[in-house]
């Protein structure tokens, strides 16, 4: 019995080390290769034999992305958009995922069930509306168009992570507080609110970094430097430049950077918000 | 309780006022806290009604209009999608679809599952080498997909240089533009992308198998095999079923991939329905047209829809 449990155990270690291995190179090999082409000077990049591990390093590619591109500006949309977003849906999902576990009303089943759904409608079945909306009111190639636009995937989303967290906020807090006269607006601000501070923050990181990364939306609402986001200014920045695999790469890389750090810190949460509730950590 | 003649909101609903002061029936009816409820959705309402509810609908609309960008439309009834089930295209772009988001999703939950169960084991560093499969999964889609790009060059690339070294290519591969061969180069980068999110997934169900039934299996004598399969998969099902409903719905609608990797080429060898309708509504101008594609895809999309939200509103309420 217990033989045969050693042997199960050391055939399954056998195993696992090696894909463990290959797992990793597979997975951090494009990141390698990421950021030593942004390092690597363009006589080492564009040669018959490329370098595994380069020679020369260089910042000249960072050197052209901040002082010599579009790229500030599109950083600065990004971050305008992805921030203008958080706030306002932080606002609206706040309030609306409150009155949802706390208040009774008619109908908050069924805004519940819209919540879940609206939040499952791809992007795909919406942009091209989006897009008349937008033009008609005259907001193609504007922050605050593709903010509103935004808006359709964070404001779900974020009302449905606040529901969440709020329901494990114990309700006699609340009550306690109420009965000492406090009504339920000063309530929520001073008693749910802030033990939900975690979980807010949490909500917060994750609605800037889908901002922060949206493609869809981008792509057909801006085109001009003006108003484009990173992500669409990375896609735009290929056509501009026969060598430009090492400005690309190091734009990359310093697009990647707010994300993954947000990502790092809220990992725990990341995942348990996605799925919400139906996967029991 | 007083009447409560005064809230304008209230009169509009005459059963309100039926047996008894307005205020109580209508707090019968509406609930409790209802003033305070509907002043607290209403910027959510706002936003669902006015950019999801009512873009929808015109979605909808615009399917069955001729409608060029910034030109004046006109109502075709139901030629759009006529015409489309008559292109070879379309149904190129549905093989395609299907295909791409059935090998995705089905390679993610293997590869995911895998990782999960490596390491959910007791290995040293556990944390930071869960730290580091994450990365692909937390950077933007189209940084990844961009690094592929240049790692699948034809002449500068590093993956036609290194497998030609080793012997595997004996001439170089033109990874995105090889109609063999595109659709699973652009497989290949959407499973390394999304794996991690899958394996996040299956590691916080695996640790919620409490161990006792682990041991349990064991005492009846169970093979590492059989107690995978009656401890491991049962204790997995409702992380199973959700992360790849909603990995279904969100694989099969990301352009980004294709957009970035192929352009949907080789003649729309790896065109998908996300890229085929953004490439006619809005480089094409035809929002009419690009609506219905969009929409041609959405029957599929909606059950998934239906079932994904189900299991989520079911997980939350339990």
């Amino acid at each position: 019995m217990n033989g045969s449990k050693s042997i199960q155990r050391s055939r399954w270690h056998f195993f696992s080390r090696p894909v463990l291995a290959i797992g990793l190179l597979w997975t951090l090999f494009p990141f390698y290769w990421l950021a030593s082409t942004a390092l690597k000077p363009n006589d080492d990049m564009y040669r018959p034999e490329p370098l595994l591990v380069p020679q020369r390093l260089t910042l000249d590619h960072f050197q052209k992305v901040l002082f010599d591109s579009h790229f500030p500006e599109y950083f600065r949309n990004s971050t305008v958009i992805a921030i203008s977003t958080t706030v306002l849906s932080l606002f609206v999902g706040i309030l609306a995922a409150y009155a949802i576990v706390r208040l009774d009303f008619k109908g908050k089943n069924l805004l519940a069930r819209v919540l879940i759904f609206s939040y499952l409608v791809p992007p795909v079945l919406l942009f091209i509306p989006l897009f008349e909306l937008i033009y008609k009111f005259d907001m193609l190639n504007s922050l605050q168009g593709l903010t509103f636009a935004y808006l359709t995937f964070t404001v779900p989303f974020t009302t449905w992570l606040l529901m969440g967290y709020f329901r494990t906020v114990p309700v006699d807090l609340e009550e306690a507080a109420m009965v000492d006269g406090c009504n339920r607006v000063s309530a929520l601000l001073h008693i749910t609110l802030p033990l939900s501070a975690p979980a807010i923050v949490v909500t917060a990181l994750f609605s800037f970094t889908l901002s922060w990364n949206e493609f869809l939306y981008a792509l057909t609402f801006t085109s001009d430097a003006a108003s484009k986001t990173v992500t669409v200014g990375l896609a735009s920045t290929v056509a501009e430049d026969v060598f430009f695999w090492g400005v690309m790469m190091a734009a990359s890389v310093l697009i990647a950077i707010p994300p993954v750090v947000l990502y790092l810190l809220g990992q725990r949460w990341v995942v348990s918000g996605l799925t919400a509730g139906a996967v029991k950590a | 309780m007083t009447t409560g003649g005064r809230e304008s909101m209230v009169a509009a609903s005459p059963e309100a006022t039926i047996g008894g002061p307005r205020r109580r029936g209508l707090k019968r009816l509406l609930g409790r806290d209802y003033q305070l409820a509907y002043l607290m959705i209403a910027p959510s309402l706002l936003v669902l009604l006015g950019l999801i509810g009512f873009p929808f609908v015109r979605a909808i609309s615009l399917s069955l209009e001729s409608q060029p960008i910034g030109g004046e439309g006109h109502f075709v009834g139901f030629d759009n999608f006529a015409s489309l089930l008559q292109d070879k295209l379309w149904w190129l772009t549905f093989k395609n679809t299907l295909f791409y988001t059935v090998m995705g999703v089905g390679l993610k939950t293997v590869v995911g599952m895998v990782f999960a169960l490596i390491l959910h084991q007791k290995l040293k560093g556990r944390t930071a080498l869960r730290a580091l499969l994450f990365i692909p999964w937390s950077v933007p889609i189209v940084v990844d997909a961009f690094v592929w790009r240049w790692i699948y060059s034809d002449l500068n690339g590093i993956l036609n240089f290194v497998l030609y070294r080793l012997h595997i290519i004996d001439q170089y591969v033109l990874w995105t533009s090889d109609p063999k061969i595109v659709l699973w180069a652009i497989i290949a980068v959407v499973v390394w992308q999304g794996t991690p999110f899958y394996m996040m997934n299956f590691l916080a169900g695996l640790q919620s198998i409490p161990e006792e039934q682990y041991e349990a299996s064991k005492i009846d004598g169970a093979s590492a095999l059989q107690s995978f399969r009656h401890v491991t998969l049962p204790g997995l099902t409702s992380v199973l079923i959700v992360v790849t409903l909603l990995s279904t719905i969100w694989t099969s609608n990301e352009l980004q991939f294709v957009y970035i990797l192929s352009s949907g080429g080789p003649a729309h060898l790896s065109e998908i329905f996300p890229t085929l309708a953004f490439f006619t509504s809005i480089p094409g101008r035809e929002l009419g047209m690009g609506a219905a594609v969009a929409l041609s895809f959405f029957p599929l999309m909606a059950s998934l829809i239906v079932l994904a939200g189900r299991f989520m509103l079911r997980g939350a309420e339990a």
